[in-house]
């Protein structure tokens, strides 16, 4: 019977939505990628570590990390007003929160590192994809990590587990958890969940949540090791 | 690439090796006997060493680095310079007035250094709040007096410190093969500012190779490949590797 | 770390150190056992001009909750539901940071977790609050405000806001249903009132990890220490309503480990609850 199971948009319940992540994209932030996660497109730009202002605000044992989850009015349905809701507000400090876990921020006293989260069109789990592609634009700007930062997320639609909630799923479903870890420190830095579990389905959608961050971290890890690639083929291009 | 040669990206382990790495180090211990590395780059892993050219790092301002800025303002005692770092230096003006005695009420600093002035200086002090003290005075053999204070009449052009270790080679042999093309003054600065004295085609030139290497970073056997390009024979250039101006060697 | 003590008052920084000192033999302030809440006072009526309303104290942590209805149009992709807006505040009266002015993001985060406690929980029966379908419907405003925090303001600020509910009044539907011609005039505080009849409770409790250890109920010296800080909500059936990773990491095994010192302490909390006359 499970087998048989399909999802609103055909997927089966441990798929995620197509997916590719770009870094270095944008050529003025000193780190930036991109993630399309289903109709998600999410670009990410970070700036620093450059000196704090106001100068008594700064750190002297670390950088400040400052991050900004901020929705585009023309990504919904509905048209999102541009200023920051209570809900963007939360997002920023959750995934500040999880990637403060990842930075080595101890090796910049005073600084701040800037992290601009931009979602031109929403589809459902942003907030995990965002750090999905945070984490690689924070690599990209050569800024020192403990391990990357992968996010994901599982939730119960229609009585079953599945992962990877869509926009659709979000609204009907019955829970939505989303995750991120640091694969390599088998660490988990954001946790959330909404709706209704019981504890075994808890676990159930959890463990869902970790196998598809480690999908989508692979896809991290090439999108980062596609930037050098690039850099060694010089014998292809100097023939043009 | 070799076969010791892996790419890795911010927490994939490299065990435990004995680590010889640039600035801070590209590596981070979780715990003895495991370390990983904080950077995409490249890991050379030799001889239980490990070497790890970084795709893109953070310069962090060293004591004895020499750097090329910008006089961008003044303070009581001195000039802050922009160097390109995530700090700007401060050069005080005792450093640069040396024949009278320095009093910040009588002595107009716009006759020794004025805003957007371009200067040479090493980093005498760098504290852990990141504050940077410059100096335009050096006893070190391998820095050209004449490449410190003010800098006159150069092209100037700026690229990532990351890149570097790749312009100027192993033993220097890069920018060896470089100024054998290319007449004239070139000045490397640790903080990635290159300046140029000579024909304006010949900083076309001087850049449209930068260029090529900075693309073409992780492509091996990078110096031949360029030394075929500007038609130069090898075998002299590999010969007495150079230290340009303190500038720090690849190894 | 010398950062954390940026802004602290002297006597800030000695609770620090001594909860750290304590923590790391496993004590705590007042011979407190590592799973041991402080003690809890929970009266409720207190604010006699709201529908309804609670006083929490958990050990020196104070909240006060109060519950509103208002008449208002539904949200448009909901015509069928009531809506429900949930909102704390720090007071300046809270702690020597506390800050006057408009909510941060801790304050917005507190909200958010707590408002998702009673919205997913089933806790209201939003379609039973419906005047005229997609016209008006009521609007239930729960507003808590932390008095004095020395830490766990989610557990305390959930108690208060479960209390204020489960014991408020609510206008007649009916009655606003036959009068809905003149609604424009009348006082809504004047509408004849029933009991507002709750369909669930949700429980929060928040969790701390300082050095591999657990512990429940952190007071605001131990928020500081603790490494991780990790709130679950659990219903009356034992089901999980909500969860927030609110400070640091943890692995795979601990989130099991704390969401089951939470499921046990979420009884302990509702018999708490009970004892005050407030239970399904």
């Amino acid at each position: 019977m499970s087998n048989n199971f399909k999802r609103i948009d055909g997927r089966t319940p441990d798929q995620l939505r197509p997916y590719k992540i770009r870094a270095g994209i944008l050529k003025n932030a000193d780190g930036s990628a991109e993630i399309k996660l289903g109709k998600n497109w999410i670009v990410v730009g970070v700036y620093g570590p450059k000196e704090h202002f106001p100068k008594f605000e700064a750190l002297q044992d670390r950088a400040i990390l400052f991050c900004r989850y901020h929705m585009a009015p023309y990504s919904t349905t509905e048209r999102k007003s541009p200023k920051p809701s209570r809900r963007e507000i939360e997002l920023s400090k959750v995934i500040r929160s999880a990637l403060e876990e990842a930075v080595i921020l101890e090796r910049f006293p005073e600084m701040s590192i800037d992290i601009y989260i931009e979602v031109l069109q929403a589809e459902g789990s942003t907030r995990v994809a965002s750090i999905t592609a945070a984490s690689v634009a924070l690599a990209e700007a050569g800024i020192p990590m403990k391990d990357m930062v992968v996010g994901c997320s599982a939730g119960k639609v229609n009585g079953k587990i599945v992962l990877d909630i869509g926009e659709t799923e979000d609204k009907e479903g019955e829970a939505d958890l989303p995750i991120a870890i640091m694969p390599n420190l088998k660490k988990v830095v954001l946790l959330q969940m909404d709706g209704k579990l019981t504890h075994e389905e808890f676990k159930e959608a959890f463990e869902m949540a970790l196998k598809g961050a480690l999908e989508l971290y692979e896809e991290q890890k090439r999108a980062l090791k596609d930037l050098i690639e690039k850099m060694k083929e010089l014998e292809g291009e100097s023939n043009e | 690439m070799n076969r010791n040669e892996k790419i890795v990206i911010p927490g994939e382990g490299i065990g435990n090796i004995h680590y010889k790495g640039r600035e801070e180090g590209f590596i981070y211990k979780i715990k003895r006997g495991v370390s990983v590395s904080t950077h995409l780059g490249v890991a050379n892993i030799s001889n239980k060493r490990i070497d790890i050219i970084p795709y893109k790092y953070i310069y962090v301002p060293k004591i004895g680095d020499y750097v090329i800025g910008f006089i961008v303002g003044y303070a009581p005692n001195g000039w802050i310079v922009e160097i390109g770092s995530y700090v700007k230096g401060f050069l005080p003006a005792n450093d640069v007035i040396k024949n009278e005695k320095f009093d910040p009420k009588k002595v107009d600093l716009d006759k020794y250094l004025k805003l957007g002035d371009l200067v040479g200086a090493i980093i005498q002090d760098v504290n852990k709040f990141s504050n940077i003290l410059l100096t335009i005075n050096s006893s070190k053999e391998n820095i050209n007096t004449k490449h410190l204070g003010k800098l006159t009449n150069y092209f100037i052009i700026k690229v990532h410190t990351t890149k570097l270790p790749r312009i100027i080679g192993k033993k220097g042999s890069m920018i060896k093969i470089i100024k054998k093309k290319i007449d004239g003054d070139i000045i490397i600065a640790q903080n990635g500012v290159i300046l140029y004295k000579g024909s304006y085609e010949n900083f076309k030139l001087l850049k449209s190779i930068l260029q090529i290497i900075i693309k073409y970073t992780y492509a091996s056997g990078l110096t031949g490949k360029i030394a075929e390009m500007l038609g130069i024979k090898l075998n002299e250039t590999y010969e007495n590797g150079i230290n340009d101006k303190g500038v720090e060697k690849d190894e | 770390m010398s950062e954390k003590y940026k802004n602290k008052t002297l006597a800030e920084i000695i609770n620090i150190e001594q909860a750290k000192n304590l923590l790391n033999k496993n004590l705590r302030k007042g011979d407190r056992g590592l799973l041991d809440y402080r003690d809890i006072k929970i009266e409720t009526g207190t604010i006699k001009k709201a529908f309804g309303s609670a006083t929490v104290n958990l050990g020196d942590t104070v909240v006060v909750a109060g519950v509103n209805f208002e008449l208002g149009t539904p949200f448009i992709d909901t015509p069928n539901n009531a809506i429900l807006l949930v909102e704390g505040e720090i007071l300046p009266t809270a702690s020597v940071e506390a800050e006057a002015g408009p909510p941060d993001e801790h304050e917005i985060e507190i909200s958010r977790v707590i408002d998702r406690g009673i919205r997913e929980s089933g806790m209201i029966n939003f379609e039973k609050y419906v005047i005229i379908p997609g016209e008006t419907v009521i609007k239930i405003f729960v507003d808590f405000n932390i008095i004095n925090d020395d830490g766990n303001i989610i557990d305390a600020a959930n108690l208060a806001a479960v209390a204020a509910l489960a014991t408020a009044e609510i206008p007649k539907v009916e009655y606003i249903r036959e009068h809905i011609d003149e609604v424009n005039n009348i006082n809504i505080k004047e509408i004849p009132r029933e009991s507002f009849k709750v369909e669930e409770i949700p429980i929060a409790n928040t969790i701390g990890i300082f050095d591999g250890k657990v512990l429940v109920d952190p007071d605001a010296a131990e928020e500081e220490v603790v490494d991780t800080l990790i709130t679950f909500t659990h219903l009356s059936t034992g089901e999980i309503c909500s969860v927030q990773l609110l400070k640091g990491g943890l692995t795979y095994e601990e989130v099991f480990k704390t969401l089951d010192v939470a499921y046990q302490k979420n009884l302990e909390l509702r018999e708490i609850l009970k004892n005050n006359g407030i239970s399904l």
